[in-house]
């Protein structure tokens, strides 16, 4: 590893500590939640926005709707928390730089911290957290640095989608008060979770993809579009459809999740979110511009 | 021994769906024990639409995510048997 992750994880650490708190602690838990009443998830940002859907939609379905779809938000970070919390402990001692090891005990310590309050609001207000829809099949192969590249960069891609959502509704005044309290105190930490995993991705990705033959390198780009795609499906979880009551009303919440999914609204939405993100992939080389796109497919 | 009505929809529905999901394969070349996962059939990637497909099957009921184990993929025989009532042939 490079003089440039060193800088950055002693950067990071030495912000870590001069916040350490308890963020759980910050919240005022004992605001009052009315499912319905309240935005918990910013219009503009549900799953349904612009498509023929939301326009059938009253006001109060809606809220009702980003009451739900915050609790499938919070529980999609806790379902990619807890594999990362998993493979950063994993490597806790495996680097030879101290100064990597010292940041990745804040990392964990961090996640946990937001695995706290995204299953407390979803324990408390919803008695639930969406399951985790993800199965691994084992690989029994890897090149030299595939696994490791790969790791670093699906947590990079499922923190940079989540992280728009929060920088968007941190300060949203119109959200719930601990909705957005949760996304500004997310953001804050992700923010340099990032900037650490961006470098780790670049790091990993110049250290061994020269080395990737063809096979390799496009099984790689293969399998971080697909995550792409699957990380934007969980966005829109059928079951949140369903516990807000439009499954009912709108067929199959599988149906509603098929026809959601597939809105060009919603695609262009995807598209737009993930700009920042493919421009880093292709500027380094990672993606190419032509590799097949995109979360724009249909599901 | 004949198959039950219901399980030879759950299959049907499955082989379609699966020739849906991967272009090289045919309906007519699946069958209930063909290994999905060895012969490349569906991709880890894949299975959590097809876990979605599956709750659909089941009337929208959501799957208990403890099943949620790589074996329960393996076959459509292995996805009736763990997810649809132990419909399995
Ligand atoms: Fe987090
Ligand atoms: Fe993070």
């Amino acid at each position: 590893m490079g003089t440039q992750i060193r800088n950055i994880a002693e950067r990071m650490s030495s912000l870590s500590a001069r916040i350490y708190n308890f963020p759980a602690d910050s919240i005022d838990w004992n605001e009052e939640v009315e499912i319905g009443r309240d935005w918990f998830t910013a219009p503009e940002l549900l799953s349904v926005n612009g498509t023929p859907l939301a326009a059938k939609l009253s006001e109060e379905q809606l809220k009702t709707l980003s009451f739900w779809e915050a609790v499938n938000f919070y529980s999609l970070n806790i379902n990619g928390e807890l594999p990362l919390v998993h493979g950063l402990t994993d490597r806790l001692f495996k680097s030879a730089d101290p100064s990597i090891t010292n940041y990745l005990h804040h990392f964990i310590d961090e996640e946990n911290k937001h695995m706290q309050y995204f299953g407390r609001f979803c324990q408390k207000f919803a008695g639930k957290v969406y399951a985790d829809k993800k199965v691994v099949f084992p690989q029994e192969e890897w090149a030299p640095g595939e696994e490791e590249f790969l790791f670093f960069a699906k947590v990079m891609v499922f923190e940079e989608t989540a992280d728009h959502y929060n920088i968007l509704q941190g300060n949203d005044e119109r959200l719930h008060p601990i909705s957005r309290r949760i996304n500004l105190l997310h953001h804050q930490d992700e923010a340099r979770h990032l900037a650490f995993g961006r470098q780790m991705v670049l790091d990993l990705w110049q250290q061994h993809s020269k080395d990737w033959g063809e096979a390799t390198l496009s099984k790689v780009r293969k399998t971080l579009t697909n995550y792409i795609e699957s990380t934007w499906k969980e966005y829109y979880n059928p079951e949140m459809y369903k516990d807000a009551g439009l499954a009912l009303q709108f067929g199959s919440s599988y149906d509603i999740f098929q026809s959601v999914y597939s809105d060009p609204a919603a695609m262009a939405h995807r598209k737009s979110v993930n700009k920042k993100l493919r421009s880093f992939l292709h500027k380094n080389d990672i993606l190419q511009e032509t590799s097949h796109d995109d979360a724009t497919t249909n599901p | 021994m004949t198959m039950p009505q219901q399980t030879r929809e759950f299959h049907q529905k499955l082989f379609t769906w699966l020739a849906a999901q991967n272009p090289k394969v045919n309906v007519e070349d699946l069958r209930p024990d063909t290994n999905l996962i060895k012969e490349k059939i569906i991709s880890s990637m894949q299975v959590m639409d097809l876990i979605l497909f599956i709750e659909n099957l089941r009337g929208d009921e959501p799957i208990d995510p403890a099943s949620l184990k790589p074996q329960a993929f393996e076959s459509v025989d292995a996805i009736c048997s763990s997810f649809l009532n132990g419909e399995g042939s």
